[in-house]
């Protein structure tokens, strides 16, 4: 790769730390371990179920993680500048209300997509504003615009759902092109682009410089503020497009929606690898990280877990995911200083 | 014939008496049907729709609401508004307030889980003196604090069963807790319709999706459901899901439901948001049709869905009612009249066949 191999001379020039090994890891596949935990998670559950081995079924995962590999994208990005975005769900809630809002009053069914996708782009950029040109930290700017939007949400609607969508638009959430679903197609498609933007643009390198050191970033002539503006536009963007999903799926817009969302989202991308530093990220990690929250939901259903269990078990899974991927990732450390000596 | 009984000659016979006997019969029918028309008989009575039926019926109990003394002021917290069902109760509680000239001040915790700021709420609403408070609780216990200060301030408090009145009355607090609603027998009733309709079709699988598995409500109407199918043979009961009362995890436990159970006939789920979801991911399976849903709440977009076929039931139980219930409660309470104990609104099963008759359902 010799466009990496550039930048990581770039990188050592920056002088910050661990940067150069921070250009290996990524763009190898390196959460092996989360991924061997994954599937053996899909393993115990076929061997419990008949039912849950099959296409179908792989193709209901990847349409019940849509929403999370899309949010979790955004996320990601925020994360590797040492950033946070809580509020992603109360974005969903509202630009799938300008949506579907926009939707009710006639407007074309593209235009409305845009129109909700303009809106989550401005909420996140709002957010951006608060924690490049304010100044104020992350976790205080989007906590506070959390509660905003939400609020807005429920001024607009009064509470009350927005529902009976046009079918042009929901068929975005149920329908399939060939033996695919068109959402998942569409979380894959966003991942990629995640990736494509972290791995190969100029802009994700900076993203990098930005998370691990702001100051030495600054210097070497990136414009930090800039970064995290379109930073937090992105992760805006990337919950309006969930949102788009959300919305067909249910065909319900509704202040309420992605109540919890941010959380989950910050679990996948945290057991994906990416730390909460900044510095690095890992798209391919949120991914699975993803999967293996939307592979437990379906199949503690699917093998009928009773109701007061499946936390426990949730949690259980969680830990257990991490320790797997650290300790292969330990091992391989071990294994790299011995050939050092 | 005719002529052969009624000649006087042969008094009162056999013929006779068995004609009495049936018309007794049918009057006794004819007497019991109104009393037990009001969880399901879709018949009108006289010129009242069913809401305003269920609503007279609801109020008998607590008897005439004496006039409240002038200036009269109540303080009422929700437990959010961030849900049509609470906008519904606050409207029934603001008509009440209307109708009986009282002042009254409504306010909500943030969100559905927000214990803490919910006992806030209710402190300073004591602190700023009410002559009467009504509160909903989050938990069995998040207020017990603020009604031992009601309490010992004098104020009449109301509340519902959800509160451990135990754990209250030793703290020193007396709040009069109503019934208000019967969730076991919401989820039994639903339940209940769902089977007798498989039933003639020769049963089938059946499944529940609960609310939150720790809420008082998700426990009282899965239960319901849980008895409702297994008192009918033919159906069978094969999985309870935690739905969390969410929108989308109720259609992705749907869709893992299918997975496992194609040929699943019917579910009821703890509430009509999560009913109009299985409906959807039902729909987008292509099993239109196929799949009898039940929910609760009978909010609008239920309304909707059953009088076009995609919801087979829902149970309604008016929040507007709760509001005025809880208010002529409050009022008569604190004009020294006594409260009977368990007063409840009536819940009606809404299907295709009355939906009609609860357009203006509040």
């Amino acid at each position: 790769m010799p466009v990496s191999c550039e930048r990581a001379i770039t990188w050592r020039t920056l002088g910050g730390k661990l940067l150069i090994e921070n250009m290996v890891r990524i763009g190898r596949f390196q959460r092996l371990g989360l991924l061997i935990f994954l599937m053996v998670l899909g393993g115990f559950f076929s061997i419990m179920s008949p039912y849950f081995l099959s296409w179908e079924n792989f193709a209901n995962i990847l349409v019940q993680s849509a929403v999370l590999i899309i949010a979790g994208a955004g996320m990601t990005i925020v994360i590797a500048t040492a950033g946070i975005d809580l509020s992603v769900g109360s974005i969903l809630a509202l630009s799938g209300i300008v949506m579907a809002g926009a939707m009710k009053a006639g407007w074309g069914i593209l235009i409305c997509m845009a129109l909700g996708i303009l809106a989550g782009g401005f909420m996140g950029f709002v957010n951006g504003i608060g924690v490049a040109r304010l100044g104020i930290s992350p976790f205080i700017v989007t906590l506070g615009t959390a509660g905003i939007y939400r609020a807005l949400a429920l001024i607009f609607t009064d509470a009350r759902p927005i529902y009976g969508l046009p079918y042009g638009f929901r068929i975005v959430g149920t329908g399939k092109w060939g033996p695919l679903p068109i959402s998942a197609l569409l979380a894959l498609a966003l991942i990629g682009i995640a990736y494509f933007i972290i791995v190969w643009t100029r802009f994700g390198t900076h993203v990098r410089a930005v998370g691990d050191n702001p100051e030495g970033a600054y210097r070497m002539g990136v414009s930090v503020n800039r970064v995290l503006i379109a930073v937090y536009a992105i992760s805006g963007i990337a919950a309006a497009l969930a949102s788009i999903i959300v919305t067909a799926r249910l065909n319900t817009a509704e202040a309420i929606a992605g109540l919890g969302m941010e959380l989950e989202a910050i679990a996948a991308v945290v057991m994906g690898g990416t730390s909460f530093f900044g510095g690095e990220a890992s798209i391919s990690g949120t991914l699975i990280g993803a999967l293996i929250i939307g592979t437990l939901a379906n199949g503690l259903t699917i093998i009928n877990v009773p109701s007061y269990y499946q936390q426990l078990v949730i949690g259980i899974v969680f830990i257990l995911a991490v320790l797997a991927d650290n300790l292969r990732r330990r091992g391989l450390r071990l294994g790299f200083q011995k050939n050092l000596k | 014939m005719n002529k052969k009984i009624f000649t006087p000659k042969r008094g009162f016979d056999f013929k006779t008496s068995k004609r009495i006997g049936a018309a007794l019969l049918l009057a006794t029918i004819v007497m019991v049907i109104p009393m037990t028309a009001g969880l399901n008989n879709p018949v009108l009575a006289g010129d009242m729709t069913l809401f305003e039926k269920s609503r007279a019926e609801s109020f008998a109990k607590l008897g005439e609401v004496p006039m409240p003394e002038k200036g009269m002021r109540m303080g009422v917290v929700l437990i959010t508004l961030a849900n049509p069902f609470w906008v519904s109760m606050k409207n029934g509680y603001e008509n009440a307030a209307r109708e009986f000239g009282i002042e009254i001040d409504i306010q909500a915790a943030p969100q559905e889980n927000s214990t803490t700021a919910q006992l806030n709420i209710l402190e300073n609403m004591v602190a700023k003196g009410y002559d009467a408070i009504a509160a909903h609780t989050i938990t069995a216990h998040n207020l017990i604090p603020g009604f031992v200060k009601a309490t010992q301030k004098g104020i009449v408090t109301v509340t519902d069963w959800r509160v451990d009145m135990k754990a209250a009355s030793e703290a020193g607090a007396n709040p009069i807790p109503l019934g208000l609603v019967d969730y076991y027998a919401q989820g039994k009733i639903g339940a209940e319709y769902i089977a007798r309709e498989l039933a003639k079709k020769g049963g089938g699988k059946v499944a529940v999706i609960e609310g939150m598995p720790a809420a008082p409500q998700s426990q009282g109407r899965r239960r319901g459901a849980e008895d409702g199918f297994n008192a009918e043979p033919s159906v069978k009961l094969i999985s309870v899901q935690p739905g969390d009362w969410d929108r989308k995890k109720a259609y992705d436990i749907t869709t893992n439901l299918f997975q496992a159970h194609p040929d699943l006939k019917g579910i009821m789920c703890a509430n009509d948001v999560m009913a109009l979801a299985a409906t959807e991911a039902i729909e987008a399976a292509g099993k239109t049709g196929q799949v009898l849903v039940g929910g609760i709440d009978l909010i609008p977009q239920a309304k909707e869905a059953i009088s076009q076929g995609r919801l087979a039931c829902s149970v309604a139980f008016s929040p507007y009612v709760i509001g005025e219930l809880v208010t002529r409660t409050a009022i008569s309470a604190r004009m020294g009249k006594e409260i009977p104990k368990d007063l409840k609104v009536i819940s009606v099963l809404a299907t295709k066949d009355n939906i009609n008759n609860l357009a203006d359902w509040k």
